[in-house]
């Protein structure tokens, strides 16, 4: 699976970050998703998602190797995280997120359910193994 | 426990700077549900009877629904009520975007907003830290410019809503505005937050709603955005949204042209929703959790001019397009971009226009007093207009009234083309071959309901 988004079809609806929170912490919940809509208005009046693209740099820069390569998707560990919070800095996405609520910081698990549910086709896996419900 | 419930009603008050937090009683919640009716409720059982709208003793309510923000389809409005200073009755008014969403996540069903500041301010609600900060650097700027400004200083995660030079002025059709065109549009609930002297009101969430079953919550909202995708309005109506159905309701002559005096517009395929997204739409702009999306953002060019706005929405379109007899798509939408920048509704700031349009065909606002000559059809007449209204100056004194406290200054018949329901300005259907809305009109609480 790789997590890829087509930014001109998003209308900003952010149902995204509801199925994301609720997916990977049963949580309704924004604040807790691992991708995010991101406005630009007035102009030029268009929305951007920002989502994992898996490139590794969080476990490059994690200085006790707590994120593990599993399938093509880097996971957290949060047992062995430190939160020294050097992942979130470094994620060139800004997709490396934290929350009062959570110990370790948490990233895109590449589970595809945004996909499912994005109601504009916006998100899509490049791979073409999940595909959209629409 | 309350679930589906942020939890807690906040409580302000603008004289005292007093900031008091209430959970949110169980009874209220099961009785009233959210949105229209705790506004409803609260405002039934606070408000002094005989009060005048714009007296500090007036409140603003604001309220989230019970499923506000949750995993279902298209439940992001969010409601206003206070008592009307268009219709010296009970008013609310709604808008989307993601202000309710928000609220919730900041553990809040409802704000109660009372008396008067002393100043400009800024409602600023960052969970649980609740401030009431000064905002007169922001006082008479656009509503746009505003939002843009405290998205800089506050932070892009903040959502924030904000009142116009028209709310500040008190016209009595003033807006409440968000997300870069989103209005709590009718009843001048903009207006009295501009006599409390609240420019905006700013919000960040970041908790979870509790739900009881989340697993379940999150089956179910599947299910519902399954059933929207595949209704066969799903792919007829999101390309055009509310624009959409300016041919129909011209089709079947409901369609306000040149201040109701008919109900069908000549030319009104230059300004459908087909022409809308053929020439100047740009984007899909949804509301929160909404997979519709009606929302379309546009750019345009005007007079060598370029500017962007979103929609123009139906409404609009009927209002300021076939009642002004602006005869392109590009025109209204510049009208419409005014109108949002200023604070003024669209929907009433049309039938204005239109009124004064009439009225001075009649002989009834001479050109002095109008200040120069001004004609249906044109856009720089309607410009002119909505600026003299938004700032109260000259005729748009008068004007800023409504039409009818203008018509009754006026006299001479003008309220025989004063078109309005308790003091609240038609919308976007000429009733007489829309029975249904008719209806809508005789009976609404809030007077020519949108």
């Amino acid at each position: 699976m790789k997590l890829s988004a087509k930014n001109e079809l998003c209308s900003g609806c952010r149902t995204c970050e509801l199925v994301c929170a609720l997916a990977n912490f049963g949580e309704n919940n924004p604040k807790l998703a691992t991708l995010r809509v991101i406005g630009h208005f007035p102009a030029p009046g268009h929305y951007a998602v920002r989502v994992c693209t898996q490139c590794g740099e969080c476990a490059r820069v994690c200085p006790v190797d707590a994120i593990h390569l599993e399938d093509g998707v880097y996971k957290v560990h949060e047992d062995e995280c430190i939160a020294c919070m050097a992942c979130v800095a470094a994620c060139p996405e800004g997709v490396m997120f934290t929350h009062t609520s959570r110990s370790a910081p948490f990233k895109c698990t590449a589970c595809g359910e945004c996909i499912r549910y994005c109601p504009t086709g916006t998100l899509f896996d490049a791979t073409g193994e999940i595909v959209t419900g629409r | 426990m309350l679930y589906g419930y942020g939890g807690t009603i906040l409580r302000l008050n603008l004289a005292t700077g007093q900031i008091t937090k209430m959970p949110t009683p169980e009874d209220l919640a099961k009785k009233f549900l959210g949105g229209r009716g705790f506004v409803a409720k609260i405002l039934y059982d606070e408000l002094p009877l005989g009060i005048d709208a714009f007296s500090p003793g007036n409140k603003v309510v604001m309220a989230s629904g019970p499923l506000s923000g949750v995993f279902l389809p298209s439940a992001g409005k969010i409601e206003f009520g206070t008592k009307s200073p268009a219709t010296g009755g009970y008013s609310d008014s709604n808008m989307g975007g993601h202000m309710a969403p928000e609220l919730k996540y900041a553990g809040y069903d409802a704000v109660i907003i009372e008396g008067r500041a002393a100043r400009p301010s800024l409602i600023v609600i960052d969970d649980d830290r609740v401030e009431i900060r000064d905002a007169t650097r922001y006082w008479g700027q656009g509503s746009f410019a505003t939002e843009k400004s405290l998205k800089k200083e506050l932070g892009e995660d903040f959502q924030i809503a904000t009142i116009g030079p028209a709310g500040e002025k008190l016209v009595r059709f003033a807006c409440i505005s968000h997300d870069f065109g989103r209005q709590a549009g009718r009843t001048g609930v903009g207006a009295v937050l501009g006599s409390k002297q609240v420019k905006a009101i700013a919000i960040r969430g970041t908790k979870s709603i509790p739900l009881a079953d989340p697993a379940g919550a999150f089956k179910k909202g599947k299910e519902m955005y399954q059933a929207v995708f595949s209704k066969p309005g799903f792919k007829e109506w999101t390309p055009y949204g509310t624009a959409g159905v300016t041919d129909w309701v011209n089709e079947v002559g409901s369609f306000p042209t040149r201040n109701f005096q008919t109900g069908f517009f000549q030319k009104y395929k230059d300004i459908d929703g087909q022409t809308l997204r053929e020439k100047i739409w740009i984007n899909d702009k949804g509301c929160f959790s909404c997979p519709i999306p009606c929302g379309k953002y546009s750019k345009a060019t005007v007079g060598g001019k370029e500017f962007y706005v979103e929609g123009p929405e139906y409404e609009a379109i009927a209002l300021l397009g076939g009642n002004l007899l602006l005869k392109s798509i590009e025109e209204i939408a510049y009208a419409n971009a005014v109108c949002d920048e200023l604070g003024l509704d669209t929907i009433s700031g049309g039938a204005v226009v239109s009124f004064a349009l009439e009225a001075f065909e009649k002989g009834l606002i001479s050109r002095e007093e109008m200040g120069r000559d001004v004609a249906f059809g044109e856009l720089d007449s309607v410009v002119y207009l909505l600026e003299k209204i938004a700032h109260r100056q000259g005729i748009g004194d008068l004007l800023a009234e409504g039409v009818k406290r203008a018509a009754e200054q006026l006299g001479g018949g003008a309220d025989h083309f004063a078109i309005h329901v308790k003091g609240l300005e038609l919308s976007g259907y000429e009733p007489r071959n829309a029975p249904a809305m008719l209806l809508s009109y005789l009976t609404a609480d809030v007077g020519g309901p949108p």
